[in-house]
């Protein structure tokens, strides 16, 4: 009996460093975006203040991306936490004339059916981060009109938000500046300067870099994907599927873009949305990110990679 | 009284001789050029430190070195069209602002009568506007927490308290402000806007704020001559003394006066647009050609349809019935398109798409025209009816086939690959096939990868083919092949050393745990055989010790990795693993009890002997039960 005793200490000793470390290691190099979602368990710690839909709403997409990344997916589960998470896509889906209450569960099925399975999961995950940007631009437009108990709230909202797609941040912080905590910790710093916030200017400063920084993301994020699309699309001998994927992958994460660039400048908007939907054309990673930078207020400089 | 007298004349000399408040006045952006940005503030602390937004470990210090309380600093180097951050020494706030953009670049900026400054900052922190407009004259105090952060102008110019206490402002009848491709003139009076018109630069586009009398009295014949190539005229007039749009010379005129109203301004070299707020309400200032492109409707609904060429046949009446047409070159573009992706006749495309390049150069869809005419020039002009076959089998008949059909479609391309050995499209029609092959039969599909390498080792992707190969290898399991080929594949293909390199790492790895499964089996079944041999012990005691070990933990387990189920990637590992762990705790004790009695007299030796079996048992255990159930876990060991 005591030998059980010791080796169920020793079980939960081990089973409990296998959930600080990464849970799942894929067979061969890994796909950045099946990563994406995955968290440690510290992230998954919504912000006490937060009211409960959104909180919820977070847990919700960390898990649903957790789960499908998993190598035998378990669809009751899926389905459990994306109807945790429906009531708050819905409600940004009327507020900003989105579809993704429709999209979402569609690509579900696809998953399900087995119908392009790689190409929906991208389109569920960065369905549910365009929906946690979305969220996250409201509560800051919110944020610079509220005073007091109002702004607080607002604030830890944000925080509960922003735990939802601090994977993409951490994940971009290992694609693009190789492995050197950059993104994340900007965001962190960002966050906490909101906190910290006296004045109407230093809210509206630390709101600005935290949505800067947003951008700055989903920017690389783009850019990231248009390589991929330049080396699966482009070569002389593609892979359609992979190319299928990445150009699906650089679509998904320009919708979340698309209507700030729109917005400054409709020309970029016009030659990127070609780039990545046309057949035919294989993007230009510098003449794309030259034009997002000139389009959202970056340098160059600031997206090269 | 006398003594009240005292009082109030010692208080007010006790204020005269007060110090200054320490805290420095809240900063104003005075001015941003594309390299500086101009800030002022009142306070004794005289320095200030700025970085790019974002990068507070790139922090520059600037100091004025003028002996008095009103300072005013340039921060140098900055990049075009960027946004810094910036901070009095010594102050806790922060403050953001935007470096002047390129000539080249879209701008926006906001213009607004009667709105809180609340609104205009959260118009701020979303759309970082180059600068602000009031249509109406602002007093000083104003919009002071704006002013950090973008230059806030009036009819009459900027509005800054610093500038306003510099001599000789209002001397001029109006101002402009040049940010990106704008210049924005704001004045009442026609002599002064009528220069604009006249000294305008190419490539620029004329904003004007003014009235509408004034407006109307202007000449934009001097417009003309700076018409883009897509007839588009590079002006036009915001009227803030009325709600009419109206059009003249080719010139919008669209009326502005609206109260408790504000307008975001987007301008760039081929468009403008004036968008309400919070409504959303667009109106264009300049016709877009952007938005009015493609703008034969009849033609893409054909295509839409199939019908490719009846479209084909529409584009070219388009093309002929509107020649000088900005539209042109899109329809040029649709009609090689249809060629190449609908008709696969990559002749005809690649005639159009020349067609395109040669005479629209300019045009935006040139680039996507070019890299197509460089994917058909990598083949023999003769090469492309086989090319025509390949890419619609690729994209077309692939894609549908059901899976036997797919096969065939494989055998079919790797028969055309044989006859055109010595053709530029053999290697590529090989490539595909193997890629195809690397799911459904590995070994062929690195037999054919190999064959690509060894056939055409000048190709481009023969060393694709080697690394291919390789990764075929690894899906597959078989680790010791891949190793093999990964080394070879590091020789041909040095650009990818550090993938190569990591999967090597991961062949290693792989078969140290097929190797480990040796020693651990042994283990288990040694312990296993032995216990089953030693004639004491197995009482049934034991067992139902054992038993109720196993159900209790199999419980607490599976109760404990429910609570962290998202880290398992499936129910079934996560039940797998907390019964099997469970079953090997309650099982060691019990099989390894009589082996350590068997074989030791004294208690201590038992216990001892007992211990180290257990341990042995359950890690060689553990690690079987982890490398059958999900692998990937034993890197919690470092395996």
């Amino acid at each position: 009996m005591r030998y059980g005793i010791c080796f169920l200490m020793a079980a939960m000793l081990v089973l409990s460093s296998s959930c600080k470390g990464p849970a799942q290691e894929p067979t061969k190099p890994p796909e950045p975006v099946q990563r994406e979602t995955a968290v440690d368990a510290s992230s998954q710690r919504p912000a006490p203040e937060a009211p409960p839909i959104l909180v919820q709403y977070a847990d919700a997409v960390l898990s649903i991306g957790n789960l499908l990344q998993a190598q035998a997916l378990s669809f009751p589960d899926i389905e459990e936490k994306y109807a945790v998470a429906r009531p708050h896509i819905e409600g940004i889906d009327s507020l900003h004339q989105t579809s993704y209450a429709k999209e979402i569960p569609t690509a579900l099925a696809s998953i399900k059916a087995g119908e392009s399975a790689e190409v929906n999961n991208h389109i569920v995950t960065k369905g549910l981060q365009h929906v946690t940007v979305l969220t996250i631009q409201g509560l800051l437009d919110k944020l610079i009109a509220a005073d007091g108990e109002d702004a607080k709230k607002l604030i830890a909202d944000i925080k509960t938000a922003y735990t939802a797609i601090e994977p993409t941040f951490k994940r971009r912080d290992e694609t693009v500046y190789a492995g050197k905590p950059t993104l994340a910790p900007a965001a962190e710093a960002a966050l906490a300067a909101l906190e910290s916030a006296q004045t109407k200017p230093a809210l509206a400063s630390a709101a600005m870099e935290f949505s800067t920084l947003l951008s700055k993301t989903y920017v690389l994020s783009i850019l990231f994907e248009m390589k991929g699309i330049e080396e699966f699309c482009g070569s002389k001998t593609p892979d359609p599927a992979q190319c299928a994927v990445k150009r699906t992958e650089a679509g998904m994460y320009y919708r979340i873009m698309q209507p700030a660039v729109a917005k400054k400048d409709k020309k970029a908007d016009a030659a990127i949305d070609k780039m990545i939907h046309s057949e035919h054309a294989v993007p230009k990673y510098a003449s794309a990110r030259d034009h997002l930078a000139k389009a959202l207020t970056f340098t160059a400089k600031d997206l090269t990679f | 009284m006398t003594r009240l007298r005292a009082s109030l004349f010692l208080i007010l000399a006790l204020c005269a001789c007060a110090e200054p408040p320490a805290t420095p006045s809240t900063p104003e952006l005075i001015e941003a050029s594309q390299d500086q940005l101009t800030i002022a503030w009142e306070g004794q602390a005289s320095e200030l430190e700025y970085w790019p937004l974002g990068k507070t470990d790139a922090v520059s210090l600037v100091s004025d070195e003028a002996d008095t309380r009103a300072h005013e600093v340039r921060m140098g180097g900055l990049e075009p069209g960027s946004l810094y951050s910036y901070r009095i020494r010594g102050a806790k706030e922060v403050y953001n602002a935007q470096t002047k953009p390129l000539a080249s670049s879209a701008v926006s900026f906001v213009l607004f009568d009667g709105v809180s400054q609340n609104e205009l900052l959260r118009q701020l922190v979303s759309d970082s506007p180059g600068f602000m407009m009031s249509l109406s004259a602002l007093s000083r105090t104003s919009f002071d927490e704006l002013r950090p952060f973008v230059a806030v102008y009036d009819p009459g110019g900027n509005t800054a308290a610093y500038l306003r206490r510099q001599p000789g402002r209002g001397g001029e009848s109006g101002y402009r402000i040049d940010w990106g491709c704008l210049v924005l003139a704001v004045s009442d009076d026609p002599a002064y806007l009528q220069k604009q018109i006249d000294s305008l630069t190419s490539g620029y586009t004329l904003g004007l704020l003014t009235t509408e009398e004034s407006a109307d009295s202007l000449d934009f014949g001097p417009l003309q001559k700076h018409l883009s190539a897509s007839s588009i005229a590079p002006g036009f007039v915001l009227l803030r003394d009325t709600d009419k749009t109206k059009e003249r010379g080719g010139v919008r005129f669209v009326g502005v006066k609206a109260p408790n109203t504000r307008y975001n301004v987007l301008v760039d070299p081929e468009f403008a647009s004036l968008t309400e707020l919070p409504a959303g309400i667009q109106t264009d200032l300049r016709p877009a050609p952007l938005s009015t492109k493609r703008t034969c409707a009849e033609c893409r609904k054909l295509a839409d349809k199939g019908a490719y060429r009846a479209s084909v046949a529409a584009y070219l009446a388009f093309i002929e019935s509107n020649a000088e047409s900005h539209l042109v070159d899109d329809a040029y573009f649709e009609v090689a398109n249809i060629y190449d992706e609908k008709l696969f006749e990559f002749v005809e495309a690649t005639a159009w798409y020349d067609a395109l390049v040669n005479t629209y150069p300019k045009s935006g869809l040139t680039p996507f025209a070019k890299e197509r005419l460089k994917y058909f020039r990598g083949f023999e002009a003769a090469e492309l009816p086989a090319l025509e076959e390949f890419e619609k089998i690729r994209r077309v008949s692939f894609l549908a086939a059901s899976e036997s059909a797919q096969d065939e479609l494989i055998e079919q391309v790797l028969r055309r690959s044989d006859e055109a050995r010595n053709s530029t499209l053999s290697p590529v029609m090989l490539y595909w096939a193997a890629n195809q092959l690397r799911q459904k039969d590995a070994t062929r599909a690195v037999a054919l990868f190999r064959k690509l390498a060894a056939q055409y080792p000048d190709d481009e992707q023969a060393g694709e083919a080697v690394y291919a190969a390789a990764e075929t290898l690894y899906e597959s399991r078989e680790y010791a092949l891949a190793r093999e080929s990964y080394r070879f594949a590091l020789a041909v293909t040095p650009v990818r050393k550090n993938t190569i390199l990591a999967q090597i790492q991961r062949c290693d790895r792989n078969l140290r745990r097929r190797f480990l499964v040796w020693p651990t089996s042994i283990v288990v079944l040694g312990v296993l055989g032995t216990s089953s041999a030693c004639r004491r012990g197995h009482s049934r005691k034991h067992w139902k010790k054992s038993a109720a070990v196993f159900l209790g933990m199999s419980l607490l387990l599976a109760i404990w990795a429910w609570t962290i189920r998202e880290q398992f990637p499936s129910d079934t590992v996560l039940a797998s693993l907390a019964i099997g762990s469970a079953a090997i705790a309650g099982a060691a004790p019990s099989i390894v009890g009589p082996i350590a009695e068997a074989a030791f007299r004294t208690t201590a030796m038992r216990v001892a002997a007992a211990g180290l079996l257990v341990s042995l048992f359950s890690l060689s255990g553990l690690y079987l039960l982890i490398w059958t159930t999900f692998e990937h876990y034993l890197m919690v060991f470092g395996l």
